[in-house]
């Protein structure tokens, strides 16, 4: 297999992420040759950090290298679709952060706050037309493209989908959740940045999942996949609640803008199956990721995290010091399910395993662009039906 | 507190479940003195089995006849609404099985006409929430006591977690609760006609009442008067119709259903912003799936009403536990089972008589009350309108009598 050699955009939070998954192949398999990143300064400090040769500004330059062969894009949502399709015309392999794209109000003035103001119907129109516009430079140009959906990858949820194989009985019915107390970082709390709320930033997790699920179950089955034909949802804003604003102590996140911080989306597959996919910023007790699917003639619950795989009491929080315990958990007292390795648990080190086979390979990855748009598409949807209150069809949508 | 004489209306099923309830509480504090129902060989035989003293051929008999406080509605659920103001305007306190009232077609419609594809989901609403205002006028004109036996809300689980809820005094921002198995073995739950709808009616009105009644229990606390219900949205579907479900040679679900879906989830979402997640499914393996979850903003509490983990077995193959029971509705008992020690008692069936016999005797309202019962039966009705027209449903004009 040859060397895949792979160019960092950005140099945030999911770019060391994606650099430790790279750490982990075999150095004849893939190498990070480039960076590329804004302030310049900040690259140089990610370089030297990670031995990083080439560091760029300007991501335009860092296409034109030959010593890169795929790029791997950890920027801001916004930038998705653009630097998608330049890298597509430079020809150059992409792995890609969720979301594909999103409506982030480029068309409204930078201090409105387009989740308030912009209809949800205008952001799916604009969505779908950005989706298909990257999914038409992906086929033209014949590079391959790795969607960053983790949970396809992890550990518990391929096991869940061997098993639903071995079983053979129909998927009839899917739950899955994404929750926790609520992200810090800022950009979650406005739909400029974050392109929507806890549905967008944690629902697109299971959503993913809950789809590829059935996706596969047809091609299995009937040698076509099974499409979502329609979704009914909810969203509200829990932390707005005039009983929770008047508690004196929040052990939630607050200050979500023009975002949801719950949200429930029923989808309705063409084959008559349905999934619940829930998403909250206002879960206690640590992150809560799960998928379970009820078959005809079995009953399987993936549990991404937490898992019961370690069990641990301790009579107050600082007995186990600064041992990381889980993800958002809000004390180390009390029984707790420290979690041995997450990012394993959680597929990151395989997700990026598999787009650098896939690229070496010449095949498609597990998590690829059909995959992205039908989350983004859905998403949207979803967030049409929670402001109109009513169910909407995603046949049409979804080509 | 004097003792309450009780007469029961019916001698089914709901009555069974009943009676160790008023057994339990010993015949100084409640005593059935009688049983009535449209068979008097039955309820004569019933009397019998269970030493109830008196037996009638019907509920205005019973009445005129001996001498008690209150009646338990423990028959078909179309016959509610007729018995109930019947006993209301006696001056009876209502004991009343869930549900308070449904819609089972009009007297002129064929008996097998299929009513859950013929007739409008809105055209039910109407009829339910009249009938509710009927029953509502008739309890409040007479000044009875009216207790809702929705069992959740006595399961030791639950009022384990409204403790918890109290003692931590933040808020209740989302509940999410669920009832499902593998599907109900009788004919009369898969149609319409006789179920008066289909897994949200027989199996959600459980994890619905639980969740009303948290709500409502918050805002009297806090408020002074309970947080209500605002507006919903809802799915409901028949995944054991689906094409490649029906292809299979072997079925672990019940099937069969005829107009009646065997799945179904309501968002409903309360005047203080708060929301709930309620889901009912006939399409479930495993046993019996029953919990409720309060994500609070201080706390999180969830309630295995059943199963639990009180007790853990493993069997390597059906055969070894025999003939002891494990729990309700699982399909074999090879592997890992979480047998539950005492299914009466976990699911608050002795709880709940226990509560309506203090209510009436001491003159208190009841935990479960007309009100919840109301809330159910249109908060129901208002859900399948939602899936029907694929819209959300505003309930405050329904639920404002």
């Amino acid at each position: 297999m040859p060397e895949v050699r792979v160019g960092m955009a950005g140099c945030g939070f999911s770019a060391s992420l994606h650099i430790h998954g790279y750490k982990q192949l075999a150095p004849e398999r893939c190498r990070v040759t480039a960076v590329c990143g804004l302030p310049r300064a900040e690259a140089e400090g990610f370089a030297a950090r990670h031995g990083i040769p080439e560091v760029y500004d300007d991501f335009a330059e860092m296409l034109a290298r030959a010593d890169v062969d795929a790029v791997d894009l950890a920027v801001p949502n916004y930038l998705h679709a653009p630097f998608i399709v330049a890298a597509a015309e430079a020809g150059k392999h992409v792995f890609c952060e969720k979301p594909l794209t999103g409506y982030f109000g480029e068309d409204r003035p930078p201090e409105e706050l387009v989740g308030n103001t912009v209809p949800k119907r205008e952001m799916l129109r604009q969505v779908g037309a950005r989706c298909d516009e990257v999914l038409g430079a992906l086929r033209s140009s014949g590079i391959r493209f790795g969607y960053a959906e983790n949970w396809i990858y992890a550990p518990a949820y391929q096991k869940l989908w061997r098993l639903a194989k071995a079983a053979g009985g129909t998927i009839l019915r899917i739950e899955a959740e994404e929750s926790h107390s609520g992200s810090h970082a800022d950009y979650a709390k406005r739909w400029r940045t974050a392109g929507g709320g806890s549905l967008m930033v944690k629902g697109s997790h299971p959503l993913g999942a809950a789809l590829q699920l059935k996706h596969w179950e047809g091609e299995v089955k009937l040698g076509k996949p099974i499409r979502p034909a329609s979704v009914f949802c909810e969203v509200g804003n829990l932390t707005w609640m005039p009983a929770f604003q008047e508690e004196k102590e929040h052990y939630l996140r607050t200050g979500w803008q023009d975002v949801e911080d719950w949200g429930i989306i029923v989808v309705k597959f063409d084959d008559g199956s349905v999934a619940e996919v829930k998403a909250a910023d206002t879960t206690l007790g640590g992150v809560h990721n799960y998928l379970e699917a009820y078959l005809s003639n079995a009953r399987i619950r993936a549990n991404i995290n937490p898992t019961d795989a370690c069990v641990a009491y301790a009579p107050e929080a600082s007995v186990f010091g600064d041992e990381y315990i889980v993800e958002k958990i809000e004390t180390k007292g009390g029984w707790t399910l420290p979690s041995p390795d997450e990012d394993w648990n959680q597929g990151y080190p395989q997700e990026i395993a598999d787009f650098v086979a896939a690229v070496a390979e010449d095949r498609e990855p597990a998590s690829g662009a059909r995959l992205a748009r039908d989350v983004t598409v859905v998403l949207y949807a979803a967030y049409v039906s929670a402001e109109e209150g009513r169910r909407v069809d995603v046949r049409a949508f979804l080509e | 507190m004097s003792k309450v004489r009780i007469g029961l209306v019916g001698y089914g099923f709901a009555a069974e479940l009943h009676m160790p309830g008023y057994r339990s509480l010993g015949p100084e504090r409640c005593e059935v003195v009688a049983v009535c129902g449209r068979s008097r060989d039955r309820a004569e035989a019933f009397a019998g089995k269970r030493g109830i003293p008196r037996a009638f051929g019907s509920l205005a008999e019973m009445l005129g006849g001996v001498g008690l406080e209150a009646v338990d509605l423990v028959v078909p659920n179309h016959l509610h609404t007729r018995l109930a103001i019947e006993a209301a305007r006696a001056g009876k306190h209502i004991i009343c099985e869930k549900h308070l009232t449904g819609y089972f077609g009009e007297p002129d419609m064929p008996q097998d006409e299929l009513i859950g594809k013929t007739v409008p989901k809105a055209r039910m609403l109407d009829r339910v929430v009249e009938e509710c205002n009927l029953i509502g006028r008739a309890v409040e004109v007479a000044g009875v006591r009216f207790c809702y036996a929705e069992n959740w809300v006595y399961a030791p689980a639950f009022v384990k977690l409204r403790r918890l809820a109290a003692a931590a005094g933040g808020t209740i921002l989302r509940m999410e609760a669920e009832e499902s198995h593998s599907g109900s073995p009788s004919v009369y739950a898969k149609r319409w006609r006789t179920a008066g709808g289909g897994s949200l009616v027989l199996k959600g009105s459980h994890p619905l009442g639980a969740v009303l009644q948290l709500k409502q229990w918050e805002g009297e606390r806090k408020l002074g008067g309970p947080i209500r219900p605002a507006s919903l949205v809802c799915e409901v579907g028949n995944l054991t119709w689906i094409e490649a479900f029906k292809r299979e040679p072997k079925h672990y679900l019940k099937t069969d259903w005829q107009d009646v879906e065997d799945w179904g989830v309501i968002v409903l979402k309360f005047e203080d912003g708060s929301v709930a997640e309620i889901k009912a499914a006939d399409t479930t393996l495993g046993g019996v799936h029953n919990y409720l979850e309060a994500y609070l903003s201080n706390a999180r509490i969830r309630a295995n009403i059943n199963p639990n983990d009180a007790c853990v077995a493993y069997a390597p193959s059906g055969d070894i536990f025999g003939d002891e029971y494990i729990s309700e509705k699982i399909e074999t008992k090879g592997g890992w089972t979480f047998p539950s020690p005492d299914e009466s008692w976990s699911q608050g069936y002795l709880h709940e008589i226990a509560d309506f016999v203090e209510a009436i005797s001491g003159g208190r309202a009841p935990v479960s009350g007309l009100m919840l019962a109301r809330d159910v039966a249109v908060v129901l009705y208002a859900a399948y309108v939602s899936a029907e027209e694929g819209r959300r449903v505003d309930l405050g004009p329904l639920l404002a009598d």
